[in-house]
């Protein structure tokens, strides 16, 4: 077996899925590989229940926290911007990683529209904000990140995923109460593949995008394929993935930001630098500042929860 | 204007010279970097810059020094060379467009007058240039620095001390012991800590022991005798030992799967290939590139391999995916002369062969006493999933391989 950081025309698919593994592998992978001009590596990879926000979003404007812990959904911020999509082992992750020169987000995301249209009967569209839709419907959210070396474009496609619990999951009651600069998510209606053609599994869709995969890339075999364990690797990606997993990434890197909530019909607006409340405006004999300013947010959100009352 | 320096001499032995330098302005002396935002991809026009360190870190080259978020993709700004930021002309979360002047890199060597600088600052100058000695002897390290009279010190930002112990300077050379009863420091290199984690590594996880045989290495030495003329002129490297060993424990190894095997957690992960970790020697130190699908391979590809190997480790070439991996690791002490010893396993490996010297030896043949070149050779390996009796017999099927290489082909 042929060393992992090669370069050439590859696809790679995780057996993890624990989101925050391969977030950290895809990192590494992007990171390490030595990329080889006109190439490409296919990363394919799916995870348990999770939410994941954009780089420098607000996880309590994207999602509902609290339903989160109850159902031990998981909560991950990945490294590239935009927006929040739900996770589950209906909906594939595909991560196409490049030299910074061979950045294509476009070429992608046709490559994909045609391969299923073909395959699978289908008349998905690519839109100009870089989504894929089928009719009204999205089914696929991208994002990149653009290093000097290198840059990787990754999207989602939800093929048989439970759409009750994505919905549920990314409704936040908080959006209206937070103020700031953080990247805020389009929402947009989804649909799955598999509900307008249900001969359609993850199964038969990666069998499908990795065979298509070399003959666009134009390899004669493909058998530059192979499943991947992080497991394997795991000195050297569990730098990231313990950052990943961090209080920090997950809370103090999101951008300042207002938290107005209202006691008695009366505002109180909490200011959140770094995940730190650094300053209360509002009634002083409401709010007893001493419990709240300096700490982070995130750990007295209940008792904030509790003051909010009409 | 010219830098001031007050050169003082103590009277300590060892002659220890102290400077104070002070700030001065110079044109000449420029080492303010401008960081530039990249063309924006796909044509897109504006995006929101995301600033991930504060003025006054300090950064190493192409570290990212803050992010332009683009609708849905993030472009990293990453620094073009080390040094201090000394100042960001954005602010964090503000829209920008591609081209933009993101921030100001000091990339001088001296730290400390970002700092000092700040102290000019009520002059209205913002850039300010440090000093740059042109003095040969400036190459010493500052003992300590002392900021120009008058001047307020800003404590504000923190800084790395600068301070050496005086005993740094003592002219005494580590290599060598003369017996004036002086020490030196010398900090360990990256690469002998990141040794030293590992050996400890492999001695805190593993059950680690030892189980040694000997080889009679005179089938093998005929055998090479015999054929090397015939292997280097159609093949153009030369026949050595290695690529016995090597293949004796691939065989070995496909005929003791457990051996090629590693544990991961509560796990037994079986491989079905054979790669070879060997040891070469390079300029830098020993480097352990690995050698893969050696099942496959026959002596020629083998001893290619290893000679490939050796001709990228003199060069310096050898790239890091050549060093990762590998089921097996061997070790040869031999050509240093060894003749006995425990080599320590290369993580995440569960075992590893050290060969030693052939040296003549009288050993006894079917009652009678000849001598024999004879080889000692150590297999250390991890008890957690190598049991004694597979350790022994494994090491066994080693030195059958080697003292009659037909025995391979017999498959017993």
């Amino acid at each position: 077996m042929k060393s992992i950081l090669r370069g050439g025309n590859r696809v790679l698919i995780s057996k993890s899925t624990n989101v925050y593994t391969n977030l950290a592998l895809e990192r590494y992978l992007a990171e390490n590989i030595k990329h080889q001009p006109k190439t490409r590596l296919l990363l394919l990879w799916r995870n348990q229940p999770c939410v994941v926000v954009g780089r420098y979003q607000n996880p309590f404007a994207e999602s509902d926290i609290k339903y989160l812990s109850e159902k031990q959904i998981d909560l991950a911020r990945r490294y590239s911007g935009g927006g929040t999509c739900y996770h589950d082992l209906g909906n594939l992750n595909v991560t196409i990683v490049t030299t910074r020169e061979d950045y294509n987000r476009k070429k992608n995301l046709h490559w994909i529209v045609n391969t299923l249209n073909e395959a699978f009967n289908l008349t998905l569209h690519v839109t100009d904000r870089d989504d894929i839709f089928l009719d009204t419907f999205k089914v696929t959210g991208s994002a990149s990140r653009l290093e000097r070396l290198y840059a990787y474009h990754h999207f989602t496609l939800l093929i048989n995923s439970y759409l009750n619990d994505l919905r549920r999951s990314l409704k936040s009651e908080d959006q209206m109460k937070i103020t700031s600069k953080a990247t805020s998510s389009v929402r947009s209606s989804v649909l799955n593949l598999a509900d307008r053609n249900n001969s359609i599994t993850y199964e038969k869709t990666i069998a499908l995008l990795i065979e298509k995969f070399f003959q666009w890339n134009n390899e004669k075999t493909t058998t530059s394929c192979d499943y991947i364990d992080p497991l394997l690797y795991y000195e050297h990606i569990k730098d990231f993935e313990n950052e990943l997993k961090s209080q920090k990434f997950l809370y103090q890197v999101t951008p300042p930001f207002v938290y107005t909530i209202e006691h008695e019909k009366q505002p109180i607006e909490i200011s959140v630098s770094n995940g730190i409340i650094t300053d209360i405006k509002g009634n002083d004999s409401i709010i007893d500042k001493k419990n709240f300013l300096g700490q982070l947010f995130h750990g007295v959100y209940h008792n904030i929860q509790k003051l909010n009352k009409t | 204007t010219h830098s001031a320096r007050t050169i003082s001499i103590d009277s300590l032995p060892g002659s220890v010279y102290r400077f104070n330098r002070r700030l001065h302005t110079s044109p000449v002396f420029f080492d303010s970097v401008d960081v530039i935002a990249p063309p924006f991809p796909e044509s897109v026009k504006e995006g929101t810059i995301r600033l991930l360190k504060k003025v006054g870190d300090k950064v190493a080259v192409d570290e990212a020094i803050a992010e332009i978020e683009t609708d849905k993709a993030n472009l990293s700004i990453n620094a073009p060379a080390a040094g201090t930021i000394e100042a960001y002309l954005v602010v964090d979360s503000d829209n920008v467009t591609s081209g933009v002047h993101v921030a100001k890199l000091n990339t001088s060597i001296d730290v400390k007058p970002v700092s000092e600088s700040k102290t000019d600052a009520p002059t209205g100058e913002v850039k300010t240039k440090s000093g740059q000695s042109t003095d040969p002897t400036a190459s010493i390290s500052l003992n300590e620095l002392s900021p120009p009279a008058g001047a307020l010190r800003d404590t504000s930002a923190p800084q790395k001390p600068v301070a050496h112990p005086i005993k740094t300077y003592a002219t005494i050379d580590p290599h060598k012991v003369t017996g004036t009863r002086l020490e030196t420091r010398v900090k360990m290199s990256r690469m002998r800590l990141k040794i030293s984690e590992r050996l400890k590594e492999a001695q805190n996880t593993c059950a680690m022991l030892t189980t040694f045989n000997e080889i009679d290495m005179s089938n093998a030495v005929e055998f090479r005798k015999k054929y090397a003329d015939q292997f280097l002129k159609r093949h153009n490297i030369k026949l050595g030992f290695m690529s016995a060993f090597v293949k004796a424990s691939a065989c070995a190894l496909t005929d003791s799967p457990i051996v090629n095997a590693v544990i991961d957690g509560n796990e037994i992960v079986y491989r079905d290939y054979v790669d070879i970790s060997v040891a070469v020697a390079s300029p830098k130190g020993l480097v352990v590139p690995v050698i893969r699908n050696v099942e496959q391979m026959n002596y020629a590809d083998i001893e290619r391999a290893i000679n490939e190997y050796g001709e990228k480790a003199k060069k310096g070439t050898l790239p890091i995916e050549d060093m990762d991996g590998g089921t097996f690791t061997i070790s040869n002490g031999g050509v240093f002369g060894s003749l006995f010893g425990t080599p320590i396993i290369n993580l995440p490996q569960s075992a590893i062969l050290g060969m030693h010297g052939i040296f003549d030896r009288p050993v006894a043949i079917n009652g009678k006493m000849e001598i024999r070149p004879m080889m000692y050779v150590a297999l250390t390996y991890d008890h957690r999933i190598i049991d004694g009796r597979d350790a022994v017999l494994f090491l066994r099927k080693i030195k059958q391989y080697v003292e009659d290489s037909r025995t391979m082909f017999l498959d017993i």
